[in-house]
């Protein structure tokens, strides 16, 4: 299961790389990481359809915002799962992710037991 | 309205005109030399052996070059050089000093003041080595003048009150005139109109003295035009009435324009519209067959106005279109204001709406931009007033003191005589007398405390509106600061919480029997345990940064320059600015990147100054290239700022660049050279002080670096600061 983080902030790899290390040892999650909303487009246009099943992204970031790419990925990718992570948990904020189609909406810092249920959940969805 | 109008117009002209007209003052020896002529005469020294030591033909040449200076200054240039090399080899100083003159009236036509004051101060220097310094007054005069355009008003008044002194020393009635006129011409500016009447009478008594017909026209014109400007148009009737018919007497025909489009202004505020319209097309008449641009610009447009007044729309629109075109090729800001001004009312009864909107959006923007500049000039000349009040104060003084001696000295005199006849009197004189000085010591203490206080005034503000754009910047900071300082602390909560559980995961792996443990899985635990640690330990800092940085901005700086990083100083404001614009603005979409120098050596600074003006480059570059207005109407640009770092220079010399871009809409060269000027500002108002880069700009002048502007209107904006290493 393919997951891409996106955030200018580079320590979130190292962050999100220790908390998941054994999912990630025993291969039931793999890990991707993107520090722009450009490269995170790159990154999902590599392949058609990806192989993402899941798109967590900051939304305050130099160049295209989170809440951009929120936009940009949902019309070139209607099915694929995106929540927004932002220090800024306000209504505008909140709102404006929900309405353009954003499955959950998490604040920093992390909360890494409701992330993980989150993540647990698609397993059994699956 | 129409007179104050009138007065503006007629100001741009008198500068123009009238500071031309008495550069040439002192050097007019025989009046009606032509160029070919004296070119002819010159030609026939040239036949005779040793012509070039001849002071005779030193003179002429001169006197060519004086000419050539007026009508050709560029081409000039070479002439002029080698009657300087003449003059010199000849050892004949005073043609030596006329000649740099001259030069420097040429370099000053061509706008290079610099060089001007430059060859003029060389020609000071030689002028006051030769006994009698006959040519000095004038040459002060000269200097005067170039720092007047300069806006270097202080400067320029003191030349002006050297220039009036000297040229009385010197009887030179000529340049006395011609520097009171130029002091006029200042007090006019400053709206002290009374003050400049007086002046200018003063011309005109002098002018009268030494019979020179057109300077007498030309005084009787100005004194017209304050009083107008007074609101006493009848009296300016009377006073130009003598000056047209003067002018009519003398057949010249830029006076009588002159005089008539004066005229033509008081009729039209007296309501007599007929001889008003009778006169403005005299000068427009005149104007086009002589090549008067500016005049027939403002006659144009008042011609339009009168047209407006009775009622006549089509022909009002007609001339005003025409007067506005001519007032463009002639670039007079002043009068484009007035035009679009007198267009949009006109359109407005029309009925065209979307025009009468658009030229009043051109009237607005001119208007802002003459009042801005007026302000500024304003405050300048406020200064200069005190500092030249003083130097009069002291003259003043000083020649009472002179007259107390030599009036003391007679009375003594006289007295020892009378004392033998009448015991009393010559006491009761000298009393009186030293009353009068009292008083009039008294009189000039108290205007002199009336100035200090003034100024102290002015200074106060200033120290307010200083502060006042430090706590604006700061306030623009603190959302950007709240950001960045939130950003460290999550990381720092969230690595601690991991390195809680690794912990906990790594007692549980030891409480297992020995050799079920697995010694690889806690060397990796133990390994992230010490990469938690370390990237607390950073964002820790980070965040102390940040808050060092804020406190360190608001503190009154201390002005000690220490070793700093420039790259993490302009890197961390380069994020403040960002965030903060960000967390003001959810709509607010920008992207930054830099280029920094990895090899840039520390510099000398004063931290909290140079992010003040980093902070103010940034913000500027962001809103340019982001605000709403201009991103709706260019879809296409992505907004970008970029900050570059590089060491350059030579090994003697190495300063760092620090250059701050944005590919917003570009600043017009028409307002480049203003943006540094304090109060000058293109944010709707209320939003900026007007002062950041003005502030900017001395700060960075302050660490003896440059702070410098381009901008390719359409493409991008750069400002980059130079630092000395
Ligand atoms: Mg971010």
């Amino acid at each position: 299961m393919k997951i891409l983080f996106v955030d200018d902030e580079r320590d979130v790899e190292a962050l999100f790389r220790q908390k998941f290390r054994k999912e990630i040892k025993s291969g039931e999650l793999e890990l991707a990481f993107a520090f722009s909303g450009k490269e995170a487009l790159e990154i999902l246009g590599a392949e058609n359809p990806p192989k993402f099943v899941y798109v967590f992204s900051d939304i305050n970031m130099p160049g295209m915002s989170g809440l951009q790419l929120l936009e940009e990925i949902k019309s070139r990718f209607p099915m694929m799962r995106v929540s927004m992570i932002s220090a800024y948990g306000d209504s505008e904020n909140y709102d404006k992710a929900i309405s353009s189609g954003a499955k959950g909406f998490f604040t920093k810092p992390v909360d890494f037991e409701r992330l993980k249920e989150e993540i647990a959940a698609l397993n059994e969805g699956s | 309205m129409k007179g104050h109008r009138g007065f503006q117009m007629r100001l741009s002209r008198r500068v123009g005109f009238l500071a031309a007209f008495f550069n040439l003052l002192t050097v007019l020896v025989s009046p009606a030399q032509t160029a070919e002529g004296l070119t002819s005469e010159l030609r026939k020294f040239e036949n005779s052996p040793g012509f070039e030591s001849d002071t005779t033909y030193l003179n002429k040449a001169n006197e060519l070059g004086f000419l050539l200076a007026e009508s050709n200054p560029d081409s000039s240039l070479v002439f002029l050089n080698s009657t300087i090399l003449l003059c010199r080899e000849a050892s004949y100083k005073k043609g030596e000093a006329e000649a740099l003159k001259i030069y420097g009236n040429a370099l000053q036509n061509t706008g290079d003041f610099k060089g001007s004051i430059e060859h003029y101060n060389t020609a000071l220097a030689i002028a006051s080595e030769i006994p009698g310094e006959k040519q000095v007054p004038g040459i002060l005069n000269n200097i005067g003048l170039v720092n007047y355009y300069l806006g270097n008003h202080t400067q320029a008044l003191n030349n002006f009150y050297d220039a009036i002194k000297r040229a009385d020393l010197t009887n030179n009635a000529n340049v006395k005139a011609a520097a009171i006129n130029n002091v006029a011409m200042i007090y006019f500016e400053q709206g002290k109109l009374t003050e400049a009447k007086e002046k200018y009478r003063e011309t005109l008594a002098i002018y009268q003295a030494i019979n020179n017909p057109g300077r007498v026209i030309l005084a009787y014109n100005n004194i017209g035009d304050v009083e107008l400007r007074q609101n006493n148009p009848l009296e300016a009737l009377n006073t130009l009435k003598i000056g047209y018919r003067a002018a009519l007497e003398l057949k010249s025909p830029e006076f009588i324009e002159m005089t008539s489009r004066t005229l033509a202004d008081i009729y039209s505020a007296l309501d007599s519209l007929d001889k008003a319209e009778a006169l403005f097309r005299e000068s427009i008449s005149m104007s086009r067959e002589n090549g008067y641009g500016v005049p027939q610009a403002h006659s144009l447009i008042g011609l339009a106005d009168l047209y407006y007044k009775k009622g006549k729309l089509a022909e009002a629109s007609g001339f005003a279109k025409e007067g506005l075109q001519q007032a463009e090729s002639m670039a007079q800001p002043m009068l484009i204001r007035n035009a679009n001004e007198l267009l949009s009312r006109i359109y407005e009864e029309e009925g065209n709406f979307a025009e009468a909107l658009q030229s009043f959006k051109l009237f607005k923007l001119f208007n802002d931009s003459i009042n801005t500049s007026q302000a500024q000039r304003l405050t300048a000349s406020l200064e200069a007033e005190y500092e030249f009040s003083k130097r009069e104060l002291e003259y003043e003084k000083a020649s009472l003191r002179q007259k107390w001696i030599i009036f003391s000295t007679i009375a003594g005199l006289i007295a020892f005589l009378i004392i033998l006849f009448v015991g009393n009197q010559n006491k009761n004189r000298l009393n009186k007398a030293y009353h009068a000085l009292q008083e009039k010591t008294a009189e000039i203490e108290i205007k002199n405390e009336k100035l200090e206080k003034a100024l102290d005034q002015l200074k106060a503000t200033q120290v307010q509106l200083i502060h006042a754009e430090k706590m604006a910047s700061l306030g623009e900071l603190t959302a950007g600061i709240a950001h960045e300082i939130q950003n460290p602390l999550n990381f720092v909560t969230n690595f601690s919480e991991l390195g809680s559980d690794m912990v906990q995961e790594l007692r549980e792996e030891r409480a297992r029997k020995p050799e079920e443990q697995d010694q690889s899985l806690q060397d990796e635990i133990l390994a992230d345990i010490q990469v938690n640690l370390d990237k607390i330990n950073h964002h820790g800092k980070r965040a102390d940064s940040i808050v060092k940085g804020m406190l360190q901005h608001s503190r009154t700086s201390s002005g000690e320059k220490l070793p700093t990083d420039i790259n993490a100083l302009a890197n961390e404001y380069l994020r403040l600015s960002f965030h903060g614009l960000r967390a003001k603005d959810k709509t607010f979409s920008a992207d930054f990147h830099t280029d920094l120098d990895p090899n840039l050596p520390k510099a000398e600074i004063v931290a909290q100054d140079i992010s003040r003006v980093l902070i103010n480059l940034f913000n500027n570059a962001f809103y340019a290239c982001a605000n709403a207005e201009f991103r709706k109407e260019n879809p296409d640009v992505k907004p970008m700022v970029e900050l570059s770092t590089k060491l350059v220079g030579d090994t003697d010399r190495r300063q760092i660049q620090i250059t701050v871009s944005d590919n917003g809409p570009g600043i017009p060269s028409a307002i480049a050279d203003k943006v540094f000027q304090p109060f000058f500002t293109t944010k709707p108002s209320g939003q900026g002080t007007g002062l950041g880069l003005s502030l900017s700009y001395d700060i960075v002048k302050a660490h003896g670096g440059e702070l410098k502007l381009k901008s390719k209107p359409g493409e991008l904006t750069t400002f980059t600061i130079f630092l000395p290493v």
